[in-house]
C-alpha cells in the first residue's frame, strides 16, 4: 500500500487551494467544528477512491460527486476543482508517485506511472474505503445490530462476494427443492394417465405387458418379452392410425380416459363416504378451534412461503433492501419462534394430501376428455370444464396452503363438482365419443398401441424428470450446506483470531482497570453478535453498560484488530476522523501509545476538534509541530485558515515581533500550564488540591520542578547502589542542567518576588521578555526526549516509581535501589 | 467471485480448499467440482445462471 507525502487540494469541498505536507509520517488536523476538517478527509477520500462516502448511501439521493464534490462556486466547473496527492509506496522500494482526481471524471485518476504494479497498489486501494473512517462510521462495529455489524465487518473483510456466492448457492437450492416437488406431481399425473391406456391398476412389467401383447397378438405383432427404458410397445406397426369418422382419436383409448375422469369425479361426488376426506376434515376442525395455534400456524405459513420468495437481495414483501441470505436468516429465526406447531401442521398436510392429490389427478383427468371435444368435428366448446379446471385447481391450491382453516375445511365439505354446464359439456363429449363408430379389433388394437406407446414416453419423460429433479436437488443441497458449513467454520476461526487481537488492545488501553478484559464475536448466517466482558459480572453487548468513551475505544480497536487481519505488513495507512472524542485525556494517551507501538509502520491521519487532544497526541510523540495543523476558522470564500505557525515558540516570537508582548506572554503561560500538567500527572507529582479543579501555571510548575529533581536524586541513589558509574554521570549531568535552566527562569522566585511571576509578564517590554521566553524554551527542551519528542514518564508498579523514562526508551533512568543497599 | 482475489489471501484459500474438499467427501463428481472451481475463479459475483451451469450441465439434465 501507500503512505501519504504531501496532499494539495484546489477548490474541492470547502477548500479554495491548500498544501499539506504529512511527510509520510502520523499527521493531526484539529480545528473545532465547521473549520473544514472533514473536507480534507474527504480529498483524501476521494484522491484515492473516487469517492466520497458522505455524497454517498443513504439520504444522499440528490447529491453527485460531479456537482457537489467541487467547492460551490466552481459547482458548473468541476474541471477547475482538482486534489492532487504524492505518495510513497513502500513495497516498491519507496518509490513516490503523483495521482491527482477531478469531480469532473471521478472514476479517472491520473497517476505519473504505468507500471502495473502502481496501478495494481492504487486498485487496491480502491476496494478498500474503510481505509477512511468517520466516528460514526467506526462506532457501528460496536453498536450496530447483529446484522448490521455483520455486514460491516464483512465489508472489511471483503466477504461480500463470498456472501453472494453462498446466497446464490441457497437461493438454487430452494428453487430445486421446489422443482423436485413439481416432477413428482407430474410424474403422478404421467402414470395415471398410463394407467388409463393400458387399462391397468398398476404398473407393474406383469400387467403392462399382458396389456400390450394381448393387442400385439391381435395385430399379429411379437410380443415383447421384456420392457426397458426404450422399448417401443408399437414396433414393427405400419398402418395409419384412426378409426371412421376421426382419425385423430382413439375411441377405446378415449371411453377409457372418459372412464378414468368419471371415476375421478365420483369420488369427489362421493367424498362423504370416503375415509380420507373424514380424516382430513376432522384435523382440519380439531385445529381450527385452538386460537393461539391457528395465529401461529398463520404466522408459520406466512414465513414459511415468505422463504420462498427471496429470490433477490429485498424483502419481497416491502422492497426493504436486505442481503438476500441476511433475509432468509431473519426468516429462519422467526420460524424457530414457531416450531411448536410445526408438528401440528406437517399431520395436517399429511391428512390433506391424498385429497389433493385425487383433486389433481381428477384436474388431469377432466383436461384430457376436454381435449377429446376440440378435437371432436364439429368441435365441441368447453368453456365450463376450462372453468371447472381453475376453480378445481383453486381448490387445490388451497388444500396445499392449508390455511386459513376454514377454506381448506370448505374445499373438503365441498369439493369442486362439475357445474350443470359443464357436466353438459362432458355429456356432450361422452356422447360424441360413444357415437363414433366402433373400432375393428385391428383398429382397436392398433390405436391402443399409439395412445400407450405416446403415454409410455410421456411417463418416461417425467420420471427421468423426476431423477433429474431428485439429482439436482439433492446436489444442490449439498453444495450449499457445504459452502455455509466451511465459511462459516473458516470466519469463526477468523473471528477468534481478530476478538483474541480486539481484547488484548483494549485491555491495554483500560489496563489495569479492565486488564482481564474478554470479548466475544459470534458470527451466524448473516449476523455477528459482539458481546464484551463488564468487570467479570459477564458478557453484554457492548452499548449495555460501557460509556459511550469506552464505546469509542472498542470500535477503534475492533477496527485496528480487524485491519491488521485483514491488511498484515499492508496496514500502511489509515484516515480516523474525529474517531476519539468522547474517549477521557486518560486514556487518549494509552491510545496514542497503542498507535504508535502496535502500528509503527501504518501512517494515521487524525482528526479532532479538541485542542488538548492534539497537545496529547503532540506531547506522547505521535504527531510533531511539523506534522499537525490547526485550522483556526473557515469561511466559504477562503476556506479553511490554518494557524500562521503551529509551532509556539515561533509563535510567540512573532507575537514579540509584532510588540504584543501580553498575546507573547498569554501564550507562553498556556504551553507551560500544559507542559506542566502533563508532567505533574507523567511523573506522580504532588500538587495541591483545589475543589474548583482549577490548575494554574503557579500551582503546577513548581510541583512538577520539584517532582523532576526529586527523581534524579532518587536515580542517583539507585544507580550508585549498584555502582553504575555511567548511570551516575549522566543523571547527574541531566540534574545540573535542569537546576541551571530552571534557575534561568527564575520561577523558583515567583513567590518571593512579585516583579517576575508570570502574572507580571505581559507588562514587561519585548526586550525584558525574550530572555523569558528563551529561557523556558531551553528548560522545556531537556524535559523530553531528544528522539522521540515525548515528555519524560514514571512507570510504577503500585504505588513505587520503578522508573523514568521517554517512550522511546533513549532516556531510562531507574529508580529501585539494590536491596539492602542504604539508598 | 474470484475466491483468491477477495479479501485476506489466506483466509478466502482455506474457504476455496475447504469447500472443494468437502465437495469431494460429499461425492460430489470431480468434473462438477472443477466446473465450480473454473466458475468461482472466474467471476468475482457469478450470477445464479453461472452456477447452475456449472452444477448441472445440460447433458447431464437431459
Amino acid at each position: 500500500m501507500i503512505k501519504i507525502q504531501n496532499i494539495e487540494i484546489i477548490e474541492f469541498r470547502g477548500v479554495r487551494r491548500l498544501k499539506l505536507d504529512l511527510k509520510g509520517k502520523n499527521f493531526a488536523i484539529c480545528g473545532r467544528n465547521g473549520t473544514g476538517k472533514s473536507g480534507i478527509v474527504d480529498a483524501i477520500e476521494f484522491v484515492l477512491t473516487g469517492n466520497i462516502s458522505r455524497l454517498s448511501g443513504e439520504g444522499t439521493d440528490r447529491l453527485s460527486i460531479k456537482t457537489h464534490g467541487p467547492h460551490v462556486d466552481f459547482r458548473d466547473s468541476p474541471e477547475k476543482s482538482v486534489v492532487r496527492m504524492q505518495v510513497k509506496i513502500p513495497s516498491l522500494s519507496n518509490r513516490l508517485v503523483t495521482i491527482e482526481r477531478s469531480p469532473n471524471s471521478p472514476r479517472k485518476p491520473n497517476i505519473d506511472s504505468a507500471d502495473p504494479e502502481v496501478l495494481t497498489v492504487f486498485r487496491e486501494i480502491e476496494r478498500h474505503p474503510e481505509l477512511v473512517l468517520t466516528r460514526r462510521e467506526i462506532i457501528r462495529y460496536v453498536i450496530a445490530t447483529d446484522g448490521k455489524r455483520s455486514e460491516e465487518v464483512q465489508a472489511v473483510l471483503k466477504l461480500e462476494s463470498l456472501n453472494h456466492a453462498r446466497a446464490t448457492l441457497l437461493s438454487i437450492s430452494n428453487a430445486k427443492a421446489k422443482d423436485q416437488k413439481s416432477a413428482e406431481q407430474a410424474q403422478d399425473t404421467a402414470s395415471s394417465g398410463l394407467k388409463a391406456a393400458l387399462g391397468v391398476q398398476s404398473l407393474s412389467v406383469v400387467n403392462v405387458l399382458a396389456s400390450i401383447n394381448t393387442r400385439r397378438t391381435t395385430l399379429g405383432l411379437t410380443k415383447i418379452d421384456a420392457l426397458s427404458a426404450v422399448t417401443t410397445v408399437k414396433e414393427g406397426l405400419l398402418l395409419p392410425t384412426g378409426a371412421a369418422g376421426n382419425t385423430k382419436i382413439s375411441k377405446l383409448t378415449a371411453i377409457s380416459d372418459l372412464k378414468l375422469a368419471i371415476d375421478f369425479l365420483a369420488k369427489l361426488a362421493n367424498h362423504t363416504q370416503d375415509v380420507t376426506f373424514t380424516a382430513a376434515i376432522d384435523s382440519s376442525q380439531v385445529l381450527s378451534k385452538s386460537v393461539q395455534t391457528l395465529r401461529l400456524l398463520s404466522r408459520e405459513s406466512f414465513l414459511q412461503s415468505g422463504l420462498g420468495f427471496v429470490d433477490e437481495p429485498a424483502c419481497p414483501l416491502c422492497d426493504t433492501p436486505w442481503e438476500q441470505e441476511q433475509l432468509c436468516e431473519h426468516i429462519k429465526g422467526k420460524l424457530k419462534a414457531v416450531e411448536a406447531v410445526k408438528e401440528s401442521r406437517v399431520k395436517l398436510e399429511q391428512k390433506l394430501k391424498p385429497v389433493s392429490d385425487l383433486l389433481a389427478e381428477t384436474i388431469a383427468a377432466v383436461e384430457t376428455v376436454k381435449k377429446y371435444g376440440t378435437l371432436a368435428i364439429p368441435r365441441i366448446e368447453c368453456n365450463s370444464l376450462t372453468q371447472y379446471g381453475k376453480d378445481a385447481t383453486k381448490a387445490q391450491q388451497q388444500l396445499k396452503n392449508c390455511l386459513p382453516l376454514p377454506l381448506t375445511i370448505a374445499v373438503l365439505q365441498q369439493p369442486p363438482q362439475l357445474s350443470a354446464a359443464a357436466a353438459a359439456e362432458f355429456g356432450e363429449i361422452d356422447t360424441y365419443l360413444r357415437a363414433l363408430p366402433d373400432p375393428t379389433d385391428t383398429e382397436a388394437a392398433r390405436d391402443f398401441l399409439i395412445v400407450a406407446q405416446e403415454r409410455l414416453e410421456t411417463y418416461r419423460r417425467a420420471r427421468r424428470n423426476l431423477e433429474v429433479a431428485k439429482s439436482q436437488a439433492e446436489l444442490s443441497a449439498s453444495v450449499s450446506q457445504i459452502f455455509a458449513q466451511t465459511s462459516d467454520e473458516q470466519l469463526t476461526l477468523l473471528y477468534r483470531t481478530v476478538e483474541n487481537q480486539f481484547a488484548a488492545m483494549y485491555g491495554a488501553l483500560n489496563a489495569p482497570d479492565e486488564a482481564d478484559f474478554a470479548a466475544k464475536l459470534v458470527p451466524s448466517l448473516g449476523k455477528l453478535g459482539f458481546d464484551v466482558n463488564f468487570y467479570g459480572r459477564g458478557f453484554f453487548p457492548p452499548g449495555a453498560y460501557h460509556s459511550e468513551g469506552h464505546q469509542d475505544a472498542m470500535g477503534l480497536c475492533l477496527y485496528l484488530a480487524l485491519m491488521e487481519y485483514v491488511l498484515k505488513d499492508d496496514f500502511c495507512f489509515a484516515v480516523l476522523d474525529d474517531v476519539l472524542m468522547s474517549v477521557d485525556a486518560g486514556h487518549r494517551r494509552l491510545v496514542c501509545s497503542l498507535l504508535k507501538t502496535r502500528f509503527p509502520n501504518t501512517q494515521f491521519i487524525l482528526t479532532t476538534h479538541d485542542p488538548v487532544w492534539l497537545n496529547h497526541m503532540r506531547a506522547d510523540g505521535l504527531v510533531s509541530s511539523g506534522t499537525s495543523v490547526q485550522f483556526r476558522s473557515w469561511d466559504v470564500d477562503t476556506g479553511p485558515a490554518v494557524f500562521d505557525d503551529v509551532e509556539i515558540w515561533d509563535q510567540i516570537d512573532r507575537e514579540l515581533s509584532l510588540d504584543r508582548v501580553p498575546v507573547a506572554a498569554g501564550l507562553l503561560r498556556n504551553h507551560l500550564e500544559y507542559i506542566a500538567g502533563e508532567l505533574c500527572d507523567r511523573l506522580h507529582a504532588k500538587v495541591e488540591y483545589r475543589l474548583d479543579g482549577r490548575m494554574d501555571l503557579g500551582g503546577l510548575f513548581p510541583p512538577a520542578m520539584e517532582q523532576l529533581k526529586s527523581l534524579y536524586g532518587k536515580g542517583t541513589a539507585a544507580a550508585n547502589s549498584y555502582n553504575q558509574r555511567d548511570a551516575i554521570k549522566e543523571i547527574a549531568t541531566r540534574s545540573a542542567d535542569l537546576t541551571d535552566r530552571l534557575r534561568a527562569t527564575n520561577s523558583e522566585q515567583w513567590q518571593m518576588n512579585a516583579a517576575i511571576h508570570y502574572n507580571s509578564w505581559a507588562n514587561l517590554t519585548v526586550t525584558d521578555f525574550q530572555p523569558v521566553v528563551g529561557a523556558f524554551r531551553n528548560l522545556i527542551s531537556v524535559l523530553r526526549c531528544d528522539v522521540c519528542n515525548a515528555l519524560f514518564a514514571v512507570a510504577r508498579d503500585g504505588f513505587t516509581n520503578k522508573s523514568m523514562a521517554c517512550m522511546c526508551g533513549k532516556t531510562s533512568v531507574n529508580l529501585i535501589a539494590k536491596v539492602g543497599s542504604l539508598a | 467471485m474470484t475466491i483468491e482475489s477477495v479479501g485476506p489471501t489466506d483466509l478466502v484459500s482455506r474457504i476455496n480448499t475447504a469447500f472443494f474438499e468437502g465437495l469431494s467427501s460429499a461425492g460430489v463428481p470431480e468434473k462438477t467440482i472443477a466446473r465450480l472451481q473454473r466458475v468461482l475463479s472466474t467471476n468475482e459475483k457469478p450470477s445464479k445462471r453461472d452456477l447452475e451451469s456449472a452444477l448441472f450441465v445440460e447433458d447431464e439434465a437431459l
